[in-house]
């Protein structure tokens, strides 16, 4: 593709573990100045081959070049010491430590002594953050800052080690539109500057936006590399999944019934005075950026915050600060974090699935062992959950499968209405479109849906209704989805927060 | 660009700095230590001689070395629980190599040897087999413990030469002050140095806040921890010499009654996060402190020793309490 | 890859020995269990005494205490908390029922006053770990402090047996059926909170909260009322080791149980509970409980210098927890 010598280039690197192979011979090469994206499902091997070029494992087999040369990384020291600098999704960020230290971290200027030279730290920190636009004391503790500036912060501690090579993953996972819209300047500039940027995503429609190439792995291999103008979303689905996803949305809109879930003026954490309702047989969407307040929503209504309002379900009151009530009125509640707010990683697939409902198999508090097994059995296949057997540790399955065992969490409770936020936050495409799938059945059988989003294909995708929030506040409410535009509803989200759109 | 939001100005004035350390943690232990002295003050007359609050200084200074250590180590996230034991290897193994060569300096020599040592072994077992550390050091706690137990067959291990200079150097002073508090505050500020200053003290708070974000940046994740465990026991083996110093022999039950616990309740009190990256040694020398004059002001009044325990006990749950609250306004004012 | 299988694996002696062999040798419990067996097969052949029905009758009795206190801290340390109280316990529970008992002559009151200590106790340490938010190791440290001072506060001196209530005496020292009564109070106690840990909801829940409370609050389970029971019930089965220490020893002494938190904690950890909750064994405290016993018990017998017990004891944990750490790293656990 190039006449000149790659920054970066890997040659058939492989890595096994116990189990399975994560990386089968693959190659990928990254140019100056070039944005290079690598996309893939979950367990496509994007993460170990990232963790390989940050030092942090150590292939079996391949080469790895930088600038023709061949290398060995021992340790995350001896990347850096090549200016390669991982930005990673968890951002890796120490929240007591200053600014200043936080980007020269593990690269403090020095005096005398091995002390550190603050002077300096503090001018050199000012200098590389208003580069990138941002204009902050640079002593202020790194957890004064929003997610999107300590995003910079990370982008500024690459700068700060003249990074030639800067390995973004996933790097808007937790930004808001004007945000992403600002790093991908801070891309270009980057790009300007010569800098080689590999771009790891999921989501298809910024590597249009910021790619050059784009590379596609599937289960530890090499797919295909092509430049971005060259190719159609539609290859790079099929590429990642193997397979031709003919549906992403399945949704099949039917006759809605009764009102299910009432909510009236609700107040809270962010929210102020927000009502909605979702009927039986229903998918409601409540769409809204990052900061908007609709994550906190689901928390408000399942009684997790403390609120003012009325939360109706079937007409009977939900009491506040109670999740316990929700449930037991038909209520359940998929929140956005799954790890941190859902998952028990040391227990089983089965512990797992049966955590709400276990009473459902107990006498006296005594559980019958075979009613549960059959029960988390009947999940596992209706859901068809890929695990090796309801005893296995959830912690080994994969992000879809163990979103699809939290799903069942809910599905043996009789529930009446599911609220689901960022339903398909973090998981690949194969299994979004199960998740849909799902969630339309759900609703076919009576339920009522409500999901909460800031990931606009997906709310146009499968809501029948869609209500739009901006600081707290109702912004808009559509019918269906053929009513509502792309367009007018982010201008309805964001419209407020950011003048300049 | 798009315009991102301005934090605070680049230099704060001065009231703001004031504030800030008007609330900050230490001025709250600076409060209760004053509290402290005052309330002895007022109850027990033999307070108000200066002599004692130098006693009280010398006193601690075993607490205080070994308290240094055991910060480094939690700012680092990591936990040492076998100090109390170390002080009886330390202390036996001097008195043991005074005897065997007859030569105080290869005593002295021997005995703090013992302190990289054991922190050796401890940071071999920590960082290459990752070994949980409380768990480890409660089980080098029984181990060594056990060890001086079998050699010395729980006898105190005596002086027999006579090395008078070594005990001594225990009871001078320099100016008015006792030399093993001289001892004490040169190790504090010589670490409170590091700490702050230096890339390696740095590095330490980089591990405690985010261990990840530390070994991705680079940083000898597994080399400091290495060195920490190591001067943590060399600090609990300085302390074990000035217990030895006491009484010129080497015990067998030295730091048997909990030493490790109270050193750990100074540093907690003192504001050292367990979870580790926050709290500052000027916090556990103040810990320390208060705990020292709180003991020494019951005993002086010539309360049961052990209603002491009740009370450090209770002012440890206020002081702890007193942080979280601390935590807490702390995150309201930045909002 | 080991330690990943199915609930429903498919019967038949080969998957049976499988299983077994994967047990002995891929866990925790297993290895606990090989090792233990190898002690006893050499101190049977090393002993004559060993292994007699008097000898391991003395060698349980022995370690009850120690491993009914261990039962309630498995399930403490599995729902996320730690009570390092429970040592001074031992006295203060000892001295304040011994004179109950020497007041009132009153066994039964005598008992209920000891157990409802453990309760006030494990109350107070719920109260300022959940509700203060102070974390429960500092908590439980300073009431550890606290309890010593208040059994010292009680009495400067250690308080006689003057009741002569012969029952009380057999709670540590008699026989049912052959058996001591401190073993038979250990085997029932170990049983009963197998079974709840186990089989119930509330083992469920406590594993649980351990794991993740923030799941657990969303799931409805009321994480606060699960730790609170688990500081309770740890009060509890300490308050009924120190009567069992009490009926043993004849006299409520103030300065006993130093350091009995530790080995509490550490046959816990031993037995493969984690330290970062959700995670544990109720087999593996037992084992780990006897193999401490019969290390013990076999520095006795083959007549070596007593004080080896307090090293053998912390070579142990450390080797436990070594081959804990390597059997986590082969599993990629880290």
């Amino acid at each position: 593709m190039s006449e000149k010598q790659p920054l970066l280039n890997l040659r058939s690197i492989a890595k096994a573990f116990p189990g399975t192979q994560a990386l089968n011979g693959v190659d990928f090469s990254l140019h100056a100045g070039e944005v290079h994206a690598l996309i893939g499902e979950n367990g496509a091997g994007k993460s170990t081959l990232i963790k390989i070029i940050a030092g942090l494992y150590q292939p079996d087999d391949g080469v790895i070049e930088i600038e023709g040369e061949a290398v060995e990384f021992h340790s995350p020291a001896d990347s850096l010491a090549h200016r390669i600098k991982v930005v990673y999704q968890e951002l890796d960020l120490v929240p007591d430590l200053s600014i200043a230290e936080n980007v020269f971290l593990g690269n403090l200027p020095k005096k005398a002594f091995r002390t550190v030279d603050w002077n300096e730290l503090y001018a050199r920190t000012s200098e590389l953050l208003q580069d990138l636009g941002l204009n902050i004391d640079p002593e202020m503790p790194i957890s004064a800052l929003t997610v999107a500036q300590q995003q910079l912060v990370e982008i500024a501690r690459a700068l700060s080690r003249q990074a030639q090579i800067i390995i973004m993953d996933e790097p808007t996972s937790a930004l808001s539109q004007s945000e992403i819209e600002s790093l991908f300047t801070v891309i270009r500039r980057l790009q300007g500057l010569g800098v080689g940027i590999m771009y790891v995503s999921h989501k298809l429609d910024e590597i249009y936006a910021i790619a050059d190439r784009v590379t596609v792995f599937r289960d530890g291999e090499h797919i295909a590399t092509e430049a971005v103008a060259n190719t159609r979303q539609s290859d790079l689905v099929t590429w990642m999944v193997g397979r031709e996803v003919k549906d992403l949305y399945p949704r099949t809109p039917g006759q809605p019934g009764d009102v299910l879930l009432e909510v009236d003026s609700v107040s809270g954490a962010t929210i102020e005075d927000f009502s909605l309702k979702v009927h039986a047989g229903e998918i409601v969407a409540v769409f809204g950026l990052m900061g908007s307040g609709v994550h906190n929503l689901g928390r408000l209504i399942f009684g997790n915050l403390p609120r003012t309002g009325s939360v109706r379900l079937l007409g009977q009151e939900i009491h506040a600060n109670a999740p316990m009530d929700a449930i037991r009125k038909g209520l359940g509640f998929l929140t956005e974090n799954r790890k941190s707010d859902g998952l028990l990683l040391p227990l089983s697939v089965k512990e797992n699935i049966t955590l709400v409902s276990v009473n459902n198999y107990a006498n006296m508090m005594v559980i019958n062992g075979q009613d549960e097994r059959r029960a988390t059995a009947e999940i596992v296949d209706k859901l068809s959950i890929k695990t090796p057997g309801i005893a296995q540790k959830i912690r080994y399955l994969s992000g879809g499968n163990q979103q699809k065992s939290l799903i069942g969490r809910w599905l043996l409770e009789e529930l009446k209405v599911l609220i689901f936020s960022e339903p398909t936050r973090g998981i690949d495409v194969g299994s979004k479109a199960e998740m849909y799938r799902l969630m339309d059945d759900m609703a076919h059988q009576g339920m009522g849906i409500l999901v909460l989003s800031t990931e606009l294909p997906e709310v146009l995708g499968i809501a029948d209704r869609i209500i739009v929030i901006r600081q707290g506040r109702s912004a808009g409410r559509w019918i269906s989805r053929d009513d509502a535009t792309q367009q007018d509803l982010m201008t309805a989200a964001a419209v407020q927060l950011d003048p300049a759109s | 660009m798009a315009a991102i939001p301005v934090g605070r100005k680049r230099h704060q004035n001065g009231a703001m700095r004031w504030s800030r350390l008007l609330f900050s943690r230490e001025a709250g232990l600076v409060i209760l230590l004053l509290a402290v002295v005052a309330l002895f003050w007022i109850l027990e007359p033999s307070t108000r001689q200066q002599r004692v609050y130098w006693d009280l200084l010398r006193e601690i200074s075993p607490n205080l070395i070994a308290a240094i250590g055991v910060t480094m180590l939690m700012l680092a996230g990591e936990f040492d629980l076998s100090i109390g034991s170390m002080l009886a290897v330390t202390g036996v193994t001097t008195v043991v190599f005074f005897n065997s060569t007859e030569n105080m300096w290869a005593g002295i020599a021997a005995g703090l040897a013992t302190g990289p040592l054991v922190g050796g072994i401890h940071g071999y077992l920590v960082t290459k087999q990752k070994m949980n550390s409380l768990v480890t050091t409660l089980g080098s706690l029984f181990a060594l413990r056990g060890m001086v137990y079998v050699y010395t067959n729980k006898m105190p291990v005596s002086d027999l030469i006579g090395f008078w200079d070594f005990q001594d150097a225990y009871y001078n002073n320099l100016g008015p002050a006792p030399l093993p508090f001289v001892l004490a505050i040169l190790l504090v500020i010589l670490a409170l140095i590091v700490l702050t200053q230096t890339e390696f003290g740095r590095n330490v708070y980089a591990i405690g806040g985010n261990e990840t974000a530390a070994r991705v940046s680079g940083i000898r994740v597994n080399l400091i921890k290495f060195m920490l465990f190591v001067i943590c026991s060399s600090c609990a083996a300085i302390g074990g010499m000035l217990l030895t110093m006491q009484t010129g022999s080497g015990y067998f039950n030295a730091g048997g009654s909990g030493f490790e616990l109270i050193v750990i309740a100074a540093v907690v009190l003192g504001g050292i996060a367990l979870s580790g990256g926050k709290g500052s040694l000027v916090g556990t020398v103040l810990g320390v402190v208060i705990l020292g004059m709180t003991a020494k002001g019951l005993r002086l009044m010539g309360v049961n020793t052990n209603i002491q325990l009740m009370v450090t006990g209770s002012i440890m749950i206020l002081a702890v309490f007193m942080h979280s609250f601390h935590d807490r306004i702390a995150i309201l004012r930045r909002r | 890859m080991v330690g990943n299988r199915s609930d429903s694996a498919s019967t038949g002696i080969g998957s049976w020995v499988t299983r077994a062999v994967h047990w002995l040798l891929h866990t925790q419990e297993g290895v606990l269990f090989l090792i233990v067996a190898a002690i006893w097969i050499f101190l049977t052949v090393q002993s004559d005494v060993f292994f007699t029905g008097r000898n391991i009758g003395v060698l349980l009795s022995q370690v009850s205490m120690t491993a009914i206190t261990a039962v309630g801290m498995t399930i403490l340390l599995i729902s996320g908390e730690i009570d390092a109280s429970v040592g001074s316990m031992q006295a203060f529970v000892g001295v304040i029922v011994m004179s109950v008992l020497n007041n009132t002559e009153n066994l039964a009151l005598g008992i209920t006053v000891g157990l409802a200590l453990g309760v006030i106790v494990g109350l107070i340490n719920a109260v300022i770990s959940l509700r203060l938010g102070i974390n429960s190791l500092i908590a439980t440290l300073a009431m550890l402090s606290i309890v010593r001072g208040a059994a010292f506060g009680f009495t400067d001196a250690s308080i006689q047996n003057t009741h002569k209530i012969q029952t009380f005496t057999e709670i540590g020292n008699g026989f049912f059926l052959g058996v001591p009564w401190p073993v038979i109070f250990f085997f029932a106690i170990f049983l009963i909170f197998y079974f709840v840990l186990t089989r119930t909801t509330f083992g469920r829940f406590v594993h649980a909260v351990g794991a993740n409370p923030e799941a657990a609050t969303l799931a409805g389970i009321p994480v606060r009322m699960v730790k609170l029971a688990g500081f309770v019930l740890t009060g509890v089965l300490a308050s009924v080791s120190a009567i069992i220490l009490l009926s043993r020893l004849n006299s409520g002494q103030n300065g006993i149980g130093a350091g009995f938190e530790l080995e509490a904690i550490g046959a816990v950890l031993l037995g493969g509970t984690s330290l970062s909750g959700g995670e544990g064994s109720m087999v593996g405290t037992f084992l780990a409980v006897v193999l401490l016993a019969t290390l013990k018990n076999g520095i006795v017998l083959l007549d070596i210098n007593s004080s080896w017990q307090v090293t053998v004891t912390g070579l142990i944990i450390i080797v436990a927890v070594l081959l804990d750490a390597r059997r986590r790293r082969r599993m990629g656990q880290d």
